[in-house]
């Protein structure tokens, strides 16, 4: 749908959004800095949120994550916006955010799983022995 | 001679709907922001004190002539009809409580120009007598004697004498051409005469042409306070014909709000037509010397303090940064009061409310809230660039039992100046 | 107190640290922190021991535990939940009788200025017989409890401001917590319910950070009730043009309209409902069609009728604008012109004042 259309017929606040959006991308070209902004704190009507998805589209990498209930993570048609819902155990919608970065920040493995990790696979490697 | 009646207030509150009344009238969604937003409502409590509702008789007004179903109902006699006794009862919601201020005007959600409603819901009251007896005797005084507090011209030579022996120099009457024609407020005259000093300075060292002129020195305007265009329009043409006589480029008005207001705002609406030389607020003058190097200072005050802004400045006329950046010439240890700049709070004498003798009681209880704003700040001076909150500041913190200082900004200024000439 | 934190616990179920990132990230969602805080609620979450919660229900209606009990399902508020000893809620508790106050006495004594209080319920002051827990009045259960805790949450409008027990002629003489108890920091949550989320994250808030989140003038926690429900509420657009509904079954009502004219208190009314919603963000009242009622405000239950609109003036203006309008469509042109004309006349009419006519003779 044209962002007009879109605009014309919703009582919400995207076109701020967007230019929020607009203005953490440039944040992350010029200091690689993360934003994340919760889309749960914003007055948008089911209807408004289809609306924003629709616009902002589904790009080229979709991924999950599986902890503590599934987590969806998609890159929109614009590069470096992430869209992800988080969903708890009974797979209901706990939290829905949109993250401007070039990976989203808990996608990437983290530290302190990576050094349980080797010591699993070390350990591993020693009953081979 | 004609009189003041109930049937000719009514042709007047008549006259006075416009479209933007109606439009407001309709569009208001009774939110009650505006009480919140008046000091005589939040001081006190009542609800009577909703600026809207001090707005009732032209209301009523206006629904019984203007809208189909009002006028229905009205010939079914269905309708309450505005009495008399309504409007001596709203003699106080609509002159004693309330200062034109404006803070309602700018809290409303949907746009309604609540000061605006007020005034012209004086033009009602004046025509049909029900005006402040305080407040009409200013008046007469003012197209009498030519001054609300009924100061005459030989007082304020007597002043000037005294001022050009204090500084030295001269001060210019009625010199034709010159750069600025500036007007005063009685109470500067009488009250605090350091103004007039305070200017011959300030002119002599940015090398300013200047003068005063003997048939229009006040700049107050008793016709705006208490709600009729006719004196206001009388009073104002005073000063637009002696600066056009005398050709000035720019009028000041003085350390006075309402006089600016009317001065810059509401003459050339008074009078139907563009006025042919500008007019500048002495701070808004005083700030464009000192962006143009005209306003030397040296030295700085040790003492804490803050700035009441005068609400006709920061709300009506917008002079915000102006008296900021010139304290910041004169003061190191400057603190902003809470709400300050466009949302400060009144004195609570505004809009003629100080000339009415019965409202001084809920003025000093309305004082409560700049007590407690200067309470919270700690200070030890008090600058403002209104004459009138000066007399009601002084008031009110003497009533409060606190002891402050209250100076003028012009003066304050002027005493910094740096006398190389 | 145990001193194992959340996340050890956490840990201890094999859950991973982006499960702990997913945590904290909506718990700084849940309580309306800016997601920058995130590694702040890191940090306090791995560690900070659990919390002794000691809740004492009053007169209620046990709607504020129902409410709560709702967002029990395993949900990140569960999660919290899980991860403090609520040592004593006589309506939760499995033991009964004596033995449910000994566990009150034993927690009491164990983490003496250390444990949380909730109250639901308003306490009575007529005469102590209204409402008694083991032959203890309310009142000298809640001094007796309130002495060592660390703070006191009053949970719903009645523990609050006393709420609908409160309401005129108030037969018990029912006051709220903070009526009584002076010496103590208390939050408020009112809501009648509270939202179950608001309740949790209050708790979260306490446990995680160990101090009261941002009060307002009520007591009440900021972050959900910073704000009136009429700021946030989608249709809030409509109020900014004019498009009220009149009635519930009119074309403005159907449209979606605002429902100002139909009591809605909205805008006297701070609660998060407008953005956090119930029954797990499926709706709220308004987005069902009917105005909010206020019921996180004091005394909402005396402030007139609920399908009144706020500050009527002396006549019912409402009715009349609304009658004039749909009159106004058809007439309006006449009308227009007829204005026209009685306002010219007016004008023409006008004597000039003078200071002779100020007074009348």
């Amino acid at each position: 749908m044209h962002i007009n259309q879109i605009l014309n017929h919703s009582n919400a606040p995207i076109a701020p959004l967007l230019n929020e959006i607009c203005h953490a991308l440039e944040k992350l070209l010029l200091y690689h800095e993360n934003t994340l902004i919760d889309l749960h704190s914003l007055p948008f009507s089911p209807h408004d949120i289809t609306q924003l998805v629709e616009f902002l589209g589904k790009g080229e990498v979709e991924a999950y994550l599986y902890a503590l209930g599934k987590s969806i993570f998609w890159e929109t048609n614009f590069a470096g916006v992430w869209w992800i819902e988080h969903y708890n155990s009974e797979e209901s919608l706990i939290n829905r955010t949109i993250e401007i970065a070039y990976c989203p920040s808990i996608l990437q493995a983290q530290t302190e799983d990576i050094q349980l990790g080797k010591q699993q696979l070390q350990q591993l490697i020693k009953s081979f022995q | 001679m004609s009189t003041a009646t109930f049937e000719r207030g009514y042709a007047a509150f008549k006259e006075q709907i416009d479209s933007p009344i109606a439009a407001f009238f309709n569009s208001c969604v009774h939110c009650g922001m505006c009480a919140e937003a008046c000091l005589f409502y939040t001081e006190t409590g009542d609800p009577k004190y909703t600026p809207i509702h001090k707005l009732e008789p032209l209301r009523k007004v206006w629904y019984q002539e203007y809208t189909l179903l009002g006028r229905l109902t009205s010939l079914l006699g269905l309708t309450e009809r505005l009495t008399d006794a309504d409007l001596a009862e709203w003699k106080h919601l609509i002159y004693d409580s309330c200062t034109l201020c404006g803070r309602c005007s700018v809290v409303c959600p949907v746009g309604n120009d609540l000061v605006y409603m007020i005034r012209k819901a004086r033009e009602g009251m004046v025509a049909a007598g029900h005006s402040p007896e305080g407040q009409i005797g200013a008046a007469k005084r003012a197209v009498i004697i030519g001054s609300p507090m009924g100061v005459q011209f030989v007082t304020l030579q007597a002043q000037i004498k005294h001022a050009e022996k204090t500084t030295g120099l001269t001060i210019p009457i009625d010199q034709t051409g010159v750069e600025f024609l500036v007007v005063l407020s009685s109470m500067e005259i009488i009250n605090y005469p350091e103004y007039l000093e305070a200017i011959a300075k300030i002119m002599h060292q940015a090398d300013k042409t200047w003068t005063l002129c003997s048939s229009a020195f006040e700049a107050t305007n008793t016709g705006i306070q208490i709600g009729s265009s006719d004196i206001a329009r009388q009073l104002v043409n005073r000063i637009v014909e002696a600066a056009e006589n005398l050709r000035v480029k720019t009028v000041i008005s003085p350390e006075c709000g309402h006089a600016y207001t009317v001065l810059r705002w509401e003459g050339p609406n008074l009078i139907g037509r563009p006025y042919r030389f500008k007019v500048r607020h002495i701070i808004e003058v005083l700030d464009e010397f000192r962006a143009g190097g005209k306003l030397k200072t040296e030295g700085f005050e040790e003492a804490r303090l803050t700035f009441h802004d005068p609400c006709q400045l920061v709300r009506r006329g917008g002079v915000i940064e102006q008296p900021r950046k010139l304290l910041g010439m004169v003061a190191r240890n400057f603190v902003e009061m809470e709400d300050a700049g466009k949302m400060n709070w009144c004195c609570g004498g505004g809009g003629g409310v100080s000339a009415i003798d019965e409202a001084e009681e809920l003025r000093t209880k309305v004082f409560n809230r700049k007590k407690i704003q200067l309470e919270k700040l700690k200070v030890d001076t008090l600058v403002t660039a209104c004459a009138n909150c000066r007399i009601i500041l002084e008031e009110g913190l003497e009533a409060y039992e606190m002891d402050l200082p209250v100076v003028g900004l012009t003066e304050m200024i002027a005493e910094h100046l740096v006398e190389d000439k | 107190m145990s001193d194992k934190t959340i996340g050890d616990s956490l840990r201890e179920q094999g859950i991973s640290r982006r499960g702990f990132l997913k945590f904290c990230a909506t718990t700084a969602s849940l309580l309306a922190l800016p997601p920058a805080m995130i590694p702040q609620i890191a940090y306090a979450l791995e560690n900070t021991p659990r919390q002794s919660v000691i809740w004492l229900s009053f007169q209620e209606c046990t709607g504020c535990t129902e409410s709560l009990t709702r967002s029990h399902a395993p949900t990140i508020e569960g999660l919290i939940f899980d991860h403090i000893s609520l040592d004593y809620h006589h309506t939760l508790q499995a033991a009964a009788g004596s033995a449910a106050e000994r566990a009150r006495e034993e927690a009491m004594k164990k983490n003496h200025g250390k444990y949380l209080l909730i109250v639901d319920g308003s306490i009575p002051t007529g005469n102590p017989g209204y409402s008694t827990i083991a032959g203890i009045s309310n009142l000298d259960m809640l001094k007796e409890v309130a002495a060592g805790a660390a703070a006191i949450v009053a949970i719903g409008t009645c523990a609050a401001f006393g709420g609908l027990p409160k309401a005129a002629p108030n037969p018990t003489g029912a006051m709220s917590v903070s009526d009584l108890i002076t010496d103590k920091p208390i939050i408020n949550v009112p809501g009648c319910p509270p939202i179950p989320i608001v309740m949790t994250a209050v708790i979260a808030h306490f446990i995680t950070f160990g101090k009261l989140p941002q009060l307002d003038n009520l007591n009440r926690p900021m972050a959900f009730y910073g704000q009136n429900i009429h700021d946030r509420c989608y249709r809030r657009p409509f109020y900014e043009k004019g498009l009220f509904a009149n009635t519930f079954d009119d074309e403005g009502a159907k449209k979606g309209w605002c429902l100002y004219k139909l009591g809605c208190k909205g805008p006297t009314t701070y609660n998060a409902c407008a953005t956090t919603k119930w029954n797990d963000g499926v709706s709220f009242p308004i987005e069902s069609g009917h105005g909010c009622l206020g019921c996180s405000e004091p005394q909402f239950w005396d402030g007139g009728s609920f399908y009144k609109p706020l500050s009527v003036p002396t006549i019912k203006v409402h009715d009349v604008m609304a009658y004039t309008a749909i009159a106004g469509a058809a007439v309006g042109l006449t009308v227009g012109g007829l204005n026209a004309m009685k306002k010219t006349n007016a004008v023409k009419q006008h004597e000039t004042v003078t200071i002779d006519d100020l007074e009348r003779k």
